[in-house]
């Protein structure tokens, strides 16, 4: 009998047995706990013992798993719309009652009028595709007359050899026609994309999931692997706002949404990026950069009143030629997330902070992005190019952690200069969980935690 | 009440409640007071450590975890204060809603399921309902700030989802070949399968070897394999539930897998006396509709 065949019937009798098997639930534990467990607002001594009890007790796993559910539709929300989940400041609203009723209130959705905001990420799409096939067709309009021009060089009876090599740059530069080769990417989503579609039949798609679970499997163990998280590494500790006074003032400087600045963030990102740089552009490709920049730049920059960040972080690796895998998908993706590849789930990490205008984003080449307007624009910083970063937490609007391939570990206090502090292992860290500047928890790709109370200066091993 | 029952802090953890009230930032057009704050701190305390207040600095340490905005609103809104409660419905509600609408999509409920569901804990928030002492208490006051405001109201609503559909499932048959959704319906059906004596203990045998293995696996083990299989918790779900890295859910329940797999052969080959032949039977069996359930048999206690 083919192995493939035993492991189905492997999951069938896991799923039966699992799904009957119960105690009684008499000792269930009550709202609170179960939601302090699931946000691992527990002591380990709390949670291990329930965690006992919810092994056996499938009324209490329905129930986190509902949880689960909602929280993750949640954080998907959260990410996509943030200006329609974030609260606003508690001054506003306890000044005085509303005069609107309560049934009246809006919905967390967006109105029917609104919603074709949604497809403004097509614009920079378009302007995008119009742009490369503008230089497409100048760059082949370019090489043919180059070529003419050689046939008529070679047809004379000495040719100096300067003439002989003068095309070459230029083919050189047509390669750069096409970002999406040669732009440098670590995103693991470029690097194995299954040849086959799986399964979507999710009850009798076990056998999908195993396989599934193999390839995220090796993807794990494959070094070197992509220095991007997953979705679920998402920060979901939004919490109501505490006052915005000092916010705006730490970011103000920092507020670029020029073209120029955008073309030589590409620049820069191509210089700082661990592969070698292109090959040497023609001058009217390298003019052609900025422009992408700029029209994506300016895309991003437009006000609205539901900026979605994520539809933006999307814009913007395709215009640095970066694949990033959508997260306004995300929803649809959970949904599906047991027959998609693996590699299709790993995606860009966007960092929330208590305060709700103000997000980090994980970008690849050592960079990270903040924006402090909800989504609207964003800032690009250079930390490390080799650097590979995986989670991050912030648990004020400037005090952002960052952990990431190697054991590195990087913190900023004012959300504008970052600085490497040591770190407990060489391992890679794949979370973090800071509570302050000086506190947090990094956790090893091999489950191991460590906790600092003094910014890294000492580490101790937690269980 | 279980306030009267709370600690009182002493005077030396007043720096520590005034970091507290200082960080919950309560507006206010609440109209909470420090006092009420601070029986709402020690309530969570006492709730916490119901023996004997700890050391000062274990308190301290305790109150620091708390979300303390999150329980200033319900602090407030337990109190009745109406900005609080304006407040409370214009930012959860929306939030309850679609909390529900997710809970119950799996179950397949309408969208006035779920508003039900969405309204349902509000008489309660409220404090409409009396208890068996005839008092009248908002759910409010059990919230402790041990965990988000918005994860507690998910906890209330999946709480509530679950007890109404094992409440109505126990008037139907989980027999009900209806209801049997894990069923291997894609597998062809062996039409020989029957005629085999043998059938039914070769699956008796094998089931008897699985719920061994499951019960020897590590609690943590099991849980991650119930939400998968039984719960169909994407594996960012259960990272999240279990504070785990995706991968490292994928790598564990492979492994558990396997090393599950590899018990119930060794069980069948070494405990039953099974041959290469017959393992294979039993797996093909196995495949193929279930005709009995033995794990519900086994559960003596369920």
């Amino acid at each position: 009998m083919p192995s493939q065949e035993n492991e189905k019937a492997m999951d069938g009798l896991l799923r039966r047995s699992l799904a009957h098997d119960s105690i009684a639930s008499g000792d269930c534990p009550d709202a609170e706990l179960l939601a302090a467990y699931f946000d691992h607002s527990l002591g380990a001594d709390e949670a291990a013992r329930y965690e006992i009890h919810f092994s056996q007790c499938t009324r209490c796993r329905e129930q986190l798993a509902a949880m689960a559910r909602a929280n993750a539709e949640q954080t998907a929300d959260a990410a996509l719309e943030p200006a329609l989940v974030a609260q606003r400041p508690r001054e506003a609203i306890a000044s005085g009652p509303s005069t609107v009723p309560f049934e009246m209130k809006v919905p967390a959705r967006k109105s029917p009028e609104k919603r074709w905001l949604d497809l403004r990420w097509l614009i920079p799409v378009a302007a995008m595709l119009v742009l490369g096939t503008f230089v497409f067709v100048r760059l082949a309009s370019h090489e043919a007359t180059i070529g003419v021009n050689n046939q008529i060089a070679m047809s004379k009876s000495s040719p100096p050899p300067q003439e002989l090599t003068a095309p070459e740059p230029e083919k050189k530069a047509s390669d750069v026609g096409t970002p999406d080769k040669n732009a440098p990417t670590n995103q693991p989503s470029t690097a194995g994309k299954p040849s086959s579609p799986q399964s979507s039949a999710k009850p009798a798609a076990s056998a999908a999931s195993h396989s599934e679970s193999t390839q995220t499997q090796s993807k794990e163990n494959s070094p070197p692997r992509g220095g991007t998280a997953s979705r679920s590494a998402v920060a979901t500790t939004a919490r109501p706002s505490q006052g915005t006074a000092g916010r705006a003032s730490a970011f103000q400087s920092q507020k670029q949404s020029s073209g120029a600045a955008a073309g030589a963030a590409v620049q820069k990102y191509r210089e700082a990026a661990s592969e070698p740089a292109p090959n040497a552009p023609a001058p009217e490709l390298n003019a052609s950069l900025p422009k992408i920049a700029v029209a994506t730049d300016s895309t991003n920059a437009v006000k609205s009143p539901a900026p979605a960040p994520p539809p933006s972080a999307e814009q913007k690796s395709q215009a640095l030629g970066v694949t990033g895998q959508s997260l306004r998908g995300s929803t649809a993706a959970n949904s599906l997330a047991k027959t998609k590849p693996a590699q299709a789930r790993y995606t860009e990490t966007v960092i929330t902070t208590p305060d709700s205008d103000v997000f980090y984003r994980i970008a690849t080449g050592g960079f990270v992005e903040i924006s402090e307007n909800g989504g609207v624009t964003w800032q690009r910083q250079l930390l490390n190019p080799s650097a590979q970063f995986t989670a991050g937490s912030a648990p004020e609007p400037r005090i952002c952690w960052l952990v990431g391939r190697s054991g590195i570990v990087f913190l900023t206090e004012d959300g504008q200069n970052w600085r490497q502090i040591p770190s407990p292992t060489s391992e890679d860290l794949i979370a973090v969980v800071a509570k302050s500047a000086s506190n947090a928890t990094v956790t090893s790709d091999d489950d191991r935690k460590w906790a600092t109370d003094d910014a890294g200066q000492n580490w101790h091993a937690v269980k | 009440m279980p306030a009267d029952k709370s600690h009182r802090f002493p005077s030396a953890l007043n720096s520590a409640v005034a970091r507290c009230w200082q960080t919950a930032s309560v507006p206010p057009g609440w109209n909470l007071t420090r006092e009420q704050f601070q029986r709402a701190l020690e309530r969570s305390v006492t709730r916490r450590f119901p023996d004997s207040l700890p050391d000062d600095r274990v308190v301290a340490g305790y109150l620091e975890s708390l979300h303390l905005s999150d329980l200033a609103l319900a602090c407030a809104c337990s109190a009745g204060d109406s900005a609080a409660w304006e407040y409370f419905i214009e930012h959860y509600r929306p939030e309850l809603y679609r909390a529900a609408r997710v809970i119950l999509s799996k179950a397949g409920g309408g969208d006035a399921k779920a508003r039900d569901l969405a309204d349902s804990p509000y008489a309660d928030l409220y404090g409409l309902r009396e208890s068996s002492d005839g008092s009248r208490r908002s759910l409010f006051d059990y919230f402790h700030g041990r965990s988000k405001l918005t994860t507690w109201l998910h906890a209330i609503l999946a709480q509530r989802h679950v007890d109404e559909i094992r409440r109505t499932q126990k008037m139907e048959s989980l027999d009900d070949p209806g209801n049997s959704d894990s069923e291997p319906a894609d597998l062809p059906e062996t039409k020989t399968a029957p005629l085999d004596p043998e059938r039914d203990a070769y699956l008796a045998m094998m089931q008897a070897c699985v719920t061994a293995a499951l019960r020897d696996l590590a609690p943590r083990d099991r849980l991650r394999l119930a939400y998968y299989y039984v719960d169909d918790l994407t594996l960012a779900q259960i990272g999240k539930l279990l504070g785990e890295h995706e991968a490292t859910v994928s790598r564990k329940l492979d492994r558990t897998r396997a090393d599950l797999r590899h018990c119930v052969e060794v069980a069948l080959r070494e405990e039953k006396k099974l041959s290469e032949a017959q393992l294979r039977l039993c797996f093909e069996y196995a495949r193929q509709q279930w005709p009995f359930d033995l794990t519900r048999a086994l559960s003596a206690r369920d």
